[in-house]
């Protein structure tokens, strides 16, 4: 019986992951850039819900929205007036330019806020209902349905949308792009703003659920990385795929061998993957 | 339509096209012939602004599009009127065909005259409209080269090019390309098509140059030319 809440718990830890893992996923898959700087950015998302709540008594989930368009609105910053000058570069420089930022915006963070462990707590935090033996937290479950409805969301944006299509059409083949008439410069930027967007929803619903604190971002990196290679880059629905596979795998891992084998899971699966398939679960195997 | 003047190319510090003089009139196919290597494709790079020229001018119906001082982005190119079908095809491989060819009017506003265009383009191929759904990285290079010549005139182009009509496709497909390009030119297209193989230069355009080596050495009607016996001797194996 056990068993099946440890179940539970890992699709909703998988969901989270996945959340985070969708925009570097994207702004990975499209502008071929490895965002180290995308912890960093989940940390303002996270902050941002906080200061929201501890402010103006916005309720978290109201905040997402706000969330995303602050991180939306810096992504772009960042990318057309940063980013994008290296962006033809060696994947070296750009990979040098994303830890420094990400260093950069740690720092200010910490400066601005102190390294003080903070929480968003709204009253039903702790919250959640039962059946039988297993219990499901409402903020994780919420986190789980958003992450899918965002997954989904993305999918229909990509495919229906002209700059959903600008956007694939992009990474797939930059002169071709060129040639149709796509502006590939402010197309870089916006896949950047949305990543960055969908990195402070992650951000906002990682606060409600666990301490927060401006060094937080580097874990989040680490297993959003994970996450988006072991789901299949460039796919839009690799990063779900991954998240659900992970968090299940460190879930169940932890559960049966110990919570200390969990990092050890994660990133044997990540080298696993590496040698056995290493465009991903979804990935195509054409290389 | 298009004149080229004086127009000079290359890539760091390797020069690849030399004072080149060039000019297509409306309506006109011209064709433009030459070895690999002589420059064809970066001509018409330069032309469609993927390659950024190092001297000389382009003016494209009257407009400059590249000058001293003066040298406007790919996409506002395409908005007035060119279009270039590139060698190797370059289509989206991981999207169907008709995404590929819908993508083609992406400058165009309008979802129903894109639908309108897009119904054009299958009446042209019908091959292609066989295939509509199927992804462009698994087609044949012959119905490559088609979605990627429907994509191209999505744009509705005063000017299409296409690089590399007939090369790596069967005798076969060549003559129904080549049936293809008189149609597009009947429809008041003016056309620059790019190709090694002189036979089917010849006998879509009135009028050739020869590009060797960076360098225009020649430039006349087709039928002058294919008597020509340098060209003969080069490029006919006569």
């Amino acid at each position: 019986m056990f068993e099946f809440q440890v179940i539970i718990n890992g699709l909703l830890l998988g969901g989270l992951y996945a959340l985070m893992a969708i925009g570097m996923s994207l702004i990975w898959g499209v502008t071929n850039v490895i965002n180290l700087a995308h912890g960093a950015l989940i940390m303002l998302g996270a902050y941002t819900t906080f200061w929201l709540f501890k402010l103006l008594n916005i309720d978290p989930f109201v905040s997402l929205a706000i969330s995303f368009t602050t991180l939306f609105v810096f992504g772009f910053l960042v990318q057309k007036y940063i980013i994008n000058f290296v962006i033809r570069a060696k994947m070296f420089i750009t990979l040098l330019l994303t830890f420094g930022l990400d260093i950069l915006i740690t720092n200010v963070a910490q400066t601005a806020w102190t390294s003080n462990f903070r929480q968003t707590s709204p009253a039903y935090s702790a919250n959640g209902f039962s059946f039988g033996f297993i219990t499901v937290p409402y903020v994780r479950l919420s986190a789980f349905i958003i992450s899918i409805i965002l997954v989904f969301a993305l999918y229909i944006f990509l495919k229906k949308t002209k700059t959903g299509q600008a956007i694939r059409a992009v990474s797939q083949d930059i002169d071709a792009a060129r040639l149709m008439g796509i502006n590939v410069a402010k197309t870089f930027a916006l896949t950047f703003a949305i990543g960055s967007g969908l990195a402070g929803v992650a951000g906002s619903m990682i606060g409600v659920l666990m301490p927060i604190t401006p060094q937080m971002g580097g874990i989040f990196t680490l297993k959003s990385f994970v996450v988006a290679l072991v789901g299949g880059l460039g796919t839009i629905f690799g990063p779900l795929v991954g998240g659900l596979f992970l968090g299940l795998a460190e879930t169940l891992g932890s559960f049966h061998l110990g919570a200390k084998y969990a990092d050890i899971i994660v990133f044997g699966i990540l080298v696993l993957t590496l040698i056995v398939k290493p465009t991903g679960i979804l990935g195509k195997n054409d290389e | 339509m298009l004149k080229i003047a004086k127009l000079s190319a290359g890539y760091a510090d390797t020069q690849v096209l030399w004072d080149i003089d060039l000019y297509i009139k409306k309506g006109e196919t011209v064709a433009l012939i030459g070895s690999n290597g002589a420059g064809k494709s970066t001509l018409l790079e330069s032309v469609i602004g993927l390659v950024k020229p190092k001297s000389g001018s382009i003016l494209f119906d009257g407009k400059a599009v590249f000058g001293e001082n003066i040298n406007i982005p790919t996409r506002e190119r395409v908005k007035i009127g060119m279009s270039l079908a590139p060698q190797g095809r370059h289509l989206f491989p991981d999207m169907t065909v008709e995404e590929n060819i819908a993508l083609g009017a992406f400058v165009e506003k309008d979802r129903l005259k894109i639908k309108e265009e897009l119904e054009k383009m299958y009446e042209l191929f019908p091959r292609v409209y066989e295939r509509k759904n199927h992804p462009a990285g698994k087609l044949s290079g012959g119905e490559q080269q088609m979605v990627a010549i429907a994509r191209a005139l999505m744009s509705k182009p005063k000017l299409l090019m296409i690089d590399e009509l007939s090369l790596g496709l069967a005798p076969v497909i060549v003559d129904v390309l080549i049936e293809i390009i008189h149609d597009i030119s009947k429809s008041g297209t003016s056309l620059l098509v790019v190709e090694q193989d002189v036979q089917v230069a010849l006998s879509v355009a009135k009028r050739a140059y020869v590009l060797e080596t960076g360098r225009i050495v020649m430039e006349g009607k087709s039928e002058k030319l294919l008597n020509n016996p340098q060209i003969q001797s080069a490029y006919l194996g006569i």
